[in-house]
């Protein structure tokens, strides 16, 4: 039976580039998925595009290009990324560089533009999901729309080896080759759920092939050191078989992939992607083959007549700051650091609730329970928003004078300050975005 | 009968969804669905967060996986970037869930 192979080649900005390597030398591939772009991801690549209009793109985009694509260029596999951000021209531009480099000729390069909707956003003005004002009352940055399949299929189209998008919903990376493969229309919207299981299944790369899984008792992984990324073979009726890089670690199973299945996921039912609202809430699993999962049972309904927008929001600072006690009554120090920390604090003008301290080894990451035992080592953490860089460097500064003003046998601090950028959500009409396709050649120099 | 933690019967799975979290839990073994899900609704699961999260938890039944899926409401103010929290995800949030009690 014919079948497609594609591959998780980035589950996140800085994945594994090596794991990426391995897959397409082992996983006989059609199509290589490289994600990239968490939702605050797109804000900084617009404040890096607005320094220097030749960047914006993301984040060891050109690192990737030049481990896989000669590799992917012999072996016949398309490449499909979202990693041009908010700047996919100029990524095609460090392609046709690294190609150059190479010495790579007629390499084709597609680009799907109009993500970027912040004129749009401005004009109209729309409400923000989470904070209920509209946007012009809050200090925002930049408004991405998540494209989808629609939208991408003229460039998997053309033909070309690489295919590069600002802001696109993840599973549509996946789900275009799919569409365009199989010729499915977009319409079909049970085929369209049931690819949008499988592109779910892929998009966070080892999160199902072992990795945010293994826990070294009940779950247990064979040599995640090795976890390989995940494939997905998927037929003309939109079942699939869900494997990982021949030759690697990691594991491929039921449970690995139910978790991956309902991960970030609201309602199961009801999964809104711009190309359809998949229901993940009857999808089954049976393994196959060791390592191989066979995917049932998705579907999907008619999709919303709008896109989600994301939008990265100004939000002043966070500081931080950290300092460790071990040994006899390391507790009581620490409880002590915290208790000088915060009144410093207050009293510079921060307030409690822009405020949040822990002990960690106790209660930072679960909060405070009774009946736990107590730990050698503890360590002091206290973090604070604040409007300007000066009052947030503020808090680690505080931490750091408890060297020589604070407890006794104090150890290890750290203090970080970084800018908040806030991601979050509103909606566009589908009308009020013009999306388009423009293709790059690599010529003989 | 006897009391246990629910990571002696089930396995979980966190995601960061803006301010809330979401954790989906699996039950081992199947046949103790019933048994447990009714131990482990929305209500108990917004108690066991309290501190952690300061809004409401809907559930839904994947009875097929074994499953159970919760969203958990207000649990990173602000959303990933804007957390205060150490672990800005939440992802570490589907062990705690894991610490529950149930009676088998």
């Amino acid at each position: 039976m014919r079948s497609i192979r594609i591959g998780t080649g980035a589950g996140y900005s800085g994945d594994r580039i090596d794991a990426a390597v391995d897959l397409v030398e082992r996983g006989n591939l059609d199509y290589l998925v490289l994600e990239g772009l968490a939702e605050r991801t797109t804000a900084l690549a617009h404040l890096e595009k607005r320094e220097d209009p030749e960047k914006g793109y993301g984040q060891f985009f050109e690192a990737r290009m030049y481990a896989l694509l000669a590799l992917c260029k012999r072996k016949n596999v398309r490449i499909v990324t979202n990693l041009g951000a908010a700047n996919p021209q100029a990524a095609a531009r460090v392609v046709v560089r690294v190609a150059r480099d190479l010495d790579m000729n007629g390499l084709r390069v597609a680009t799907v533009l109009g993500a970027d909707v912040a004129s749009s956003i401005a004009k109209e003005d729309p409400h923000i999901w989470e904070t209920g004002e509209p946007v012009s009352h809050s200090d925002w940055i930049s408004a991405d729309a998540y494209l989808g399949v629609e939208e991408m299929l003229p460039a998997l189209a053309a033909g070309v080896d690489v295919i590069i998008t600002g802001r696109v919903a993840d599973p549509s990376l996946f789900l275009a080759p799919m569409v365009s493969e199989w010729g499915w229309s977009l319409t079909d919207w049970d085929r369209l759920g049931k690819g949008t299981v499988l592109a779910h299944l892929l998009e966070c790369g080892a999160q199902v092939t072992g990795g945010y899984f293994a826990d070294g008792q009940k779950k247990r992984v064979d040599d995640l050191l090795h976890v390989g990324m995940p494939i997905v073979e998927v037929f003309e009726n939109g079942e699939g078989i869900i494997s990982k890089t021949p030759g690697s670690g990691g594991l491929v199973s039921v449970q690995t992939c139910k978790e991956q299945l309902l991960y970030e996921v609201m309602d199961p039912s009801t999964y809104i992607t711009p190309d359809v609202v998949a229901d993940f809430s009857n999808v089954q699993f049976q393994e196959v083959a060791e390592n191989c999962v066979h995917v049932t049972g998705g579907s999907g309904n008619a999709r919303t007549d709008s896109f989600k927008v994301t939008l990265g929001v100004n939000q002043g600072f966070i500081g931080e700051g950290f300092i460790a006690y071990a040994g006899h009554g390391a507790i009581e120090r620490a409880q002590m650091a915290q208790a000088i920390v915060e009144q410093r604090l207050k009293d510079a003008g921060i307030h409690a609730q822009d405020m949040k301290s822990d002990l960690v080894g106790m209660n930072a990451l679960h909060g405070d329970a009774a009946g736990r035992p107590e730990p050698y080592e503890v360590m002091f953490r206290i973090a604070a928003r604040a409007a300007n860089q000066t009052m947030a460097d503020r808090v680690g500064e505080e931490v750091e004078s408890l060297w020589l003003n604070g407890p006794g046998g104090p150890g290890g601090v750290r203090k970080y300050t970084r800018p908040v950028i806030a991601a979050y959500s509103t909606t566009i009409r589908r009308s009020a975005v013009k999306s388009n396709v423009k293709l790059v050649e690599v010529d003989e120099r | 009968m006897k009391t246990i933690r629910l990571h002696e019967v089930a396995h979980a799975r966190a995601g960061d969804k803006g301010e809330d979290t979401t954790i989906s839990v699996f039950l081992y073994d199947d046949t103790f669905y019933d048994q447990i899900v009714e131990q482990i609704g929305a209500e108990q699961v917004r108690a066991h967060f309290t501190g952690i999260a300061s809004g409401v938890v809907e559930c839904f039944l994947l009875p097929q996986l074994a499953a159970v899926h919760y969203v958990i409401r207000g649990t990173r103010k602000g959303g990933v970037a804007a957390a205060l929290e150490l672990d800005a995800h939440g992802k570490s949030l589907g062990w705690h869930l894991l610490q529950m009690h149930v009676k088998l």
